[in-house]
């Protein structure tokens, strides 16, 4: 067990370095400058090439490469351009609401997708099964944009019942917070809803299927008893995976969520770096996201290795 | 006639008590009054006497000096500010932004005419050459330092340095020396006929900062943001907020407002901005209450008839601020042709180009002026060669430059809507006439890169903000070093009499021909006057009229 | 089952690992069609995918007006019996984008998913079989799913520059590594066959293998994939449109029109409401079929 984490743990290493060199060689490859950016509309060229000097981005690029990837890997991603703050500084910023919003998404997959699935396995083939079926198979189709002005449509501008945007700090007020994180963590949490439910139907249904459980009918336990206390238990082990890629395909989906609802989180904060060409911000945003994505797999897998002792582990 | 028909009622059921104070004041608005204009009006007819028993006639007249203190505006802006170092950007937000806590020499008056800020006085010697700027005493900056002659000369040189107006001016200045403690002596080696609304001007403003500031070196990566305004930053959180709180100690200048200089009260408690770049969230927040008002620009006159009908806010059309642009490249093998910029100009008809951009008919203004018509500036010269709609003659115009259908590189973004909406209607009515174009649209971080590349581009769309003075044309004040690269004798010649020319008449009249070879050469191809379109609560008292060159947050006020 | 379980991993890619697992079971070849037929959503969805088809293919047939002709003195008109799906900010016919839109969207969908699968298919196979160069190929793709992909795809588009190819080019490099994934892990499996070690033993050539034998069984599964994987990429696109990094903005493309009528969804709900429809309809209708698919090729799910 040890040496297999070991041995993951070591594979991560030649993951972020590819992950380092495409992101700088994407960044880099991109025409416009920050520099344009930074002097607005009616800057004349002398002004942007001062200022491209004083950025230090006039020198060969290898030397750029190379300057920037030392630095990270000391955990130093440099300043960024557009902000004017060190890149870790502005990250540390951008984390709270992102994190936030995929852990709330999360939960709220799991309150909705958990009893969806065992609803659907219970009441196999019946029309409720297929009505959660055909909601749960919509969550994958609709795209998170769109989901997203359809509730602000609905439940800010209409009803007004929540607000259209924006983000308050858990700290300076929960209730405000909690109001305006819960179109947004819906939005996002809807589809990795629809996913877990149709993987908790599925092995569900695997499972009731199981000679214990068969057993334990046969020995004249409740149905229900039988369902909550044994199916469900083994059932929610390929569970926990889907949970786990959940996180990283949530973290995905937050960039589009927050451009939606104006959060100001890490994702929001790539996209716009890209347009101003903020590239230390986009290479350390970036580098770390993935980073973030790689642990989550990680510790799934790991995860995975440890519920379920059937799996074998240490190679292929 | 319209508006005084439409006053007369209003005041009518005022008098009758049918409407109240808050509803004439929309209304008012609405119809394009300012609250001056009403106040006046309810004067002349004379106001019923419980009306101002209630004390509410102080705040109907909306004077300046009688507003409410207290509250949180929270304004809704169109984005982050790229910085807040005022002699770096050109960038409209940050000039918005920085009203609030920067102030110059001089800055415009209601007729956009320059007028005293931080300088007492200003005098200029007989030949021009010598200008002699008296400060004011007592005035401190944010950091609690006192602004003294040091300040304003270390500010002036760098502003001259790094702004592009400044290096301009700076070209031509023999010194900027320290007199003594409040006075300032420029000398110029020859005359400037600009100066003054150089240095009244918010995009790249002369903006004063502290010496120590200047010598810290922390404007540049925008760790200190310290002036002499009426609000000071306390907080800023990129792309979340940036805070501003009343200066307690700020030493207003006395005799009431006068445009943008004169005194300014500061009502608020605190202001934030709140960048929310998306025009649908800007709007959904300010039809939930999220928001007081957005920045200059925050709408599109597609949301009027969203907004309009709600009693809660206030939304009118109001004075033409942009006008959006086609630069040609006098540098590229197609546009360097005279005939081939000709069938560009002739192919085109410009209403449904506005009309793509901004909406029905009372959103924008079919005008050849390059100076709007709100500015004594304002000249049709060269009419007869603006929105042509004449295909035919595109057609003899390309046969004449012997175009063979190479692709007409013409650069556009999305990131401000009427550039993609005016391109893009553009390209159909030139390609009717026989062009084939290449339309490229792409962010504005690449236009601007791009276009500063000569053999990069064809045509590009930008827009140009309300300017008060000819000399800040970009493409007359820069013409040709601005992309495009304007480059007549005579026009050159032309551009450099206007910017020594002091006297307004015979500045016109240059300015008339320079207008007029506009036309004739066609460096680029004005498409027509967009308005603005304004939201705001009905809670905010002392909007001013003018906003041209940015809203002013001084002087408002919340009423509840 | 420690290499395939790591294979489904985005949402609208279920349980494809599961379908992986039952390449063994050769027999089931023809079956898979009978079962397809007896799956009643899964019809609907062939049908309903054949019309958009069709529709994308005779768009220039079936649409009433050039959706590309602008007309700004009739903008944003509300759907009328001229205009049934209204017109948009540019006055151009809202019915005649929508159906030139999905030529757009199953293109890319279908040209991304196609080269995804043979560029992934040939990288997973020859990663599975040859140890040697399982590592350096698995690691490029461990670092390209490091990334989220939509911000993967944004960077790709933002460097290449707005055009359809380049979407196309994003998206494929983001959507290779699955499909390499999957296909390496049926391989890793299915070389333990004792078919395919006997086939060895008799000194068939490495290629030969890798098609006849091992390929050949792993296909059910990557077509199941294939379908996910063409649903995904028409939602990716659409995003890309959304965020502005997406085909350039005067194509008629679901993605594009609904990005133009979220900034006008109060003023001018249709052009929003109307793309967005056909976009969730396709999308769907592809989801129930790669579930339809598994289903048929899994005899363990359609015992369910």
């Amino acid at each position: 067990m040890l040496t297999y984490i070991l041995r993951r743990v070591l594979l991560l290493i030649p993951v972020m370095l590819i992950v380092g060199v495409v992101v700088f060689m994407l960044v880099h490859l991109t025409p416009g400058d920050p520099a344009a950016v930074i002097l607005g509309q009616n800057a004349t060229g002398e002004q942007i090439q001062a200022l491209r000097d004083r950025l230090g981005l006039n020198d060969p690029l290898l030397v750029q490469f190379w300057t920037w990837f030392s630095n990270a890997l000391r955990g130093d991603f440099g300043d960024s351009i557009f902000l004017g703050m060190p890149v870790t500084e502005a990250l540390q910023q951008r984390a709270p609401p992102t994190a936030l919003l995929t852990t709330y998404a999360l939960i709220i997959s799991i309150l909705i997708g958990v009893p969806a699935g065992v609803v659907a396995a219970v009441k196999r083939n019946s029309l409720v099964d297929r009505g959660l079926m055909l909601v749960s198979i919509s969550g994958a189709a609709i795209p998170t944009f769109f989901l997203g002005i359809l509730l602000i449509l609905i439940f800010a501008v209409r009803l007004r019942w929540l607000p259209s945007g924006g983000y308050t700090p858990i700290t300076e007020d929960p209730v405000k917070h909690f109001k305006g994180m819960i179109l947004p963590s819906f939005t996002l949490g809807f589809a990795s809803a629809g996913l877990l439910a149709r993987l908790v139907r599925s092995s569900m249904l695997d499972v009731l299927r199981e000679d214990y459980v068969r057993t334990a009918m046969a020995k004249g336990l409740v149905y229900r008893k039988v369902v909550t206390r044994h199916a469900l238990r083994n059932a929610l082990i390929p569970a926990i995976t889907v949970i786990g890629y959940s996180l990283g395909a949530l973290l995905g989906g937050a960039v589009v969520t927050e451009t939606v609802f104006t959060i100001p989180g890490m994702g929001r904060l790539v996209v716009q770096s890209i347009a101003r060409r903020d590239y230390p911000l986009i290479q350390g945003a970036i580098m770390i996201i993935a980073a973030i994505y790689v642990l989550v797999n990680l510790i799934v897998d790991i995860l995975y290795v440890y519920v379920d002792p059937r799996i074998r582990y240490g190679g292929n | 006639m319209y508006q005084e028909r439409d006053l007369q009622r209003l005041l009518m059921a005022v008098k009758d008590r049918d409407i109240s104070r808050r509803e004439l004041v929309k209304r008012g608005a609405a119809i394009g009054l300012g609250s001056y204009a009403l106040a006046g009006a309810l004067g002349a007819v004379g106001g019923p006497a419980r009306f101002q028993a209630r004390g509410l006639a102080a705040k109907l007249q909306d004077d300046p000096s009688a507003g409410v203190f207290g509250g949180t505006l929270r304004v809704a802006a169109i984005g982050e500010p790229p910085t807040l170092d005022e002699h770096q950007t050109t960038a409209g937000i940050t000039a918005e932004i920085g009203y609030n806590m920067y102030e110059t020499l001089m800055s415009y008056d209601e007729n956009y005419r320059p007028a005293p800020m931080l300088a007492e006085s200003h005098e200029v010697s007989e030949d021009g050459l010598v200008h002699t700027f008296r400060l004011r005493q007592g005035v401190p900056f944010h950091n609690g330092e006192m602004m003294t002659s040091a300040d304003v000369k270390a500010s002036l040189d760098r502003w001259g340095q790094i702004s592009g107006v400044g290096q301009r001016i700076y070209a031509v200045t023999d010194s900027v020396e320290e007199t003594d403690e409040y006075t300032v002596t420029w000398t110029l080696t020859q005359p400037y006929g600009t100066i003054l609304v150089a240095l009244s001007n918010n995009t790249q403003a002369a903006v004063i900062y502290p010496k120590s500031v200047i010598d810290a070196g922390t404007l540049e990566p925008n760790e200190s943001a310290i002036g002499t305004g009426p609000y000071r930053m306390v907080d800023r959180v990129p792309d979340a907020y940036i805070r501003f709180e009343r200066f307690e100690d700020y030493a207003a200048v006395e005799g009431g407002p006068v445009g943008y200089a004169g005194t300014k009260y500061a009502y608020f408690d605190q202001i934030e901005f709140i960048p929310v770049p998306d025009i649908s969230a800007r709007v959904a927040g300010l039809q939930a209450g999220d928001y007081h008002m957005h920045n200059q620009g925050g709408l599109n006159n597609d949301q009027f008839d969203i907004l309009s009908p709600l009693s809660e806010l206030v939304t009118q059309v109001e004075n033409p601020t942009d006008w959006p642009v086609f630069f040609l490249n006098w540098e590229s093998p197609l546009m360097s042709n005279l005939a081939m910029r000709e069938a560009v100009q002739a192919g085109l008809d410009l209403e449904p180009l506005m009309q793509s951009a901004y909406g029905s008919s009372e959103f924008y203004a079919m005008d050849p002026g390059l100076m709007m018509s709100q500015t004594a500036w304002h000249t049709t010269a060269g009419i007869e060669r603006y929105n042509m709609n004449d295909p035919e003659l595109a057609r003899a115009k390309l046969e004449e430059a012997g175009y063979d259908g190479t692709p007409i590189r013409f650069m556009s973004t999305q990131e401000y809507g009427y550039m993609y909406a005016t391109s893009t209607p553009a390209v159909q009515q030139l390609e009717a006439v026989g062009m084939v174009f290449d339309h490229q649209v792409i962010d504005w971080a690449t236009v601007v890169e791009r276009r500063a590349q000569p053999e990069e581009w064809d045509m590009f769309v930008t827009g140009h903000g309300f300017v008060p003075d000819p000399s800040q044309i970009s493409y007359v004040g820069q013409m040709n070093q601005y992309p495009g690269w304007w480059s007549s004798e005579e026009s050159l010649g032309l551009a450099a009499e206007l910017l020594a020319e002091s006297d307004f008449d015979t500045a016109y009249g240059i300015w008339e021909q320079i207008q007029s070879n506009a036309y004739t050469e066609i460096p680029a191809i004005k498409i027509g006057d967009g308005a603005t379109t304004t939201s705001r609560s009905a809670d905010i008292g002392g909007w001013s009229p003018q906003f041209e060159r940015g809203f002013k947050y001084w002087n408002l006020w919340l009423n509840e | 089952m420690a290499a395939t379980k790591t294979s489904a991993i985005e949402p609208g890619l279920p349980l494809a690992a599961d379908a992986a697992e039952n390449t063994r079971l050769r027999s089931s070849q023809r079956r898979w069609l009978v079962s397809l037929k007896s799956n009643r959503a899964a019809l609907v969805s062939v049908v309903v995918l054949v019309l958009l088809v069709s529709m994308a293919l005779f768009a220039p047939w079936i649409a009433p007006k050039d959706p590309a002709f602008i007309d700004p003195s009739i903008r944003l008109l509300g759907p009328s019996s001229e205009y049934r799906f209204g017109t948009d900010a540019f006055g151009r016919d809202v019915l005649s984008r929508v159906i030139y839109g999905a030529r757009v969207s199953l293109m890319i969908g279908v040209s991304v998913t196609i080269v995804a699968a043979i560029i992934g298919s040939i990288l997973g196979l020859v990663s599975g079989y040859y140890d040697r160069l399982d590592t350096p190929i698995m690691r490029i793709m461990d670092g390209l799913m490091a990334f989220p992909s939509i911000l993967l795809a944004i960077a790709i588009m933002a460097s290449l520059g707005p055009r359809t190819i380049n979407v196309f080019i994003a998206l494929t490099v983001v959507y290779v590594p699955i499909v390499a994934r999957l296909v390496r892990g049926s391989t890793l499996v299915l070389k333990q066959q004792p078919h395919v070690e006997s086939a060895r033993s008799i000194g068939l050539r490495d290629h030969t293998i890798l098609f006849r034998y091992i390929f050949a069984n792993s296909l059910s599964p990557l077509i199941v994939q294939c379908t996910f994987v063409i649903a995904l990429a028409i939602i990716s696109e659409s995003s890309l449109s959304f965020l502005g990094a997406g085909v350039p903005p005067e194509t008629p493309s679901w993605g594009n029109m609904l990005r133009d009528g979220q900034q006008l969804i109060q003023r001018a709900w249709w052009m929003a409401i109307f793309p967005g429809i056909a976009l969730v309809a396709t999308v769907l209708t592809l989801n129930i079929l790669g579930d339809g698919l598994r289903d048929a090729f899994d005899p363990r799910a359609r015992e369910r």
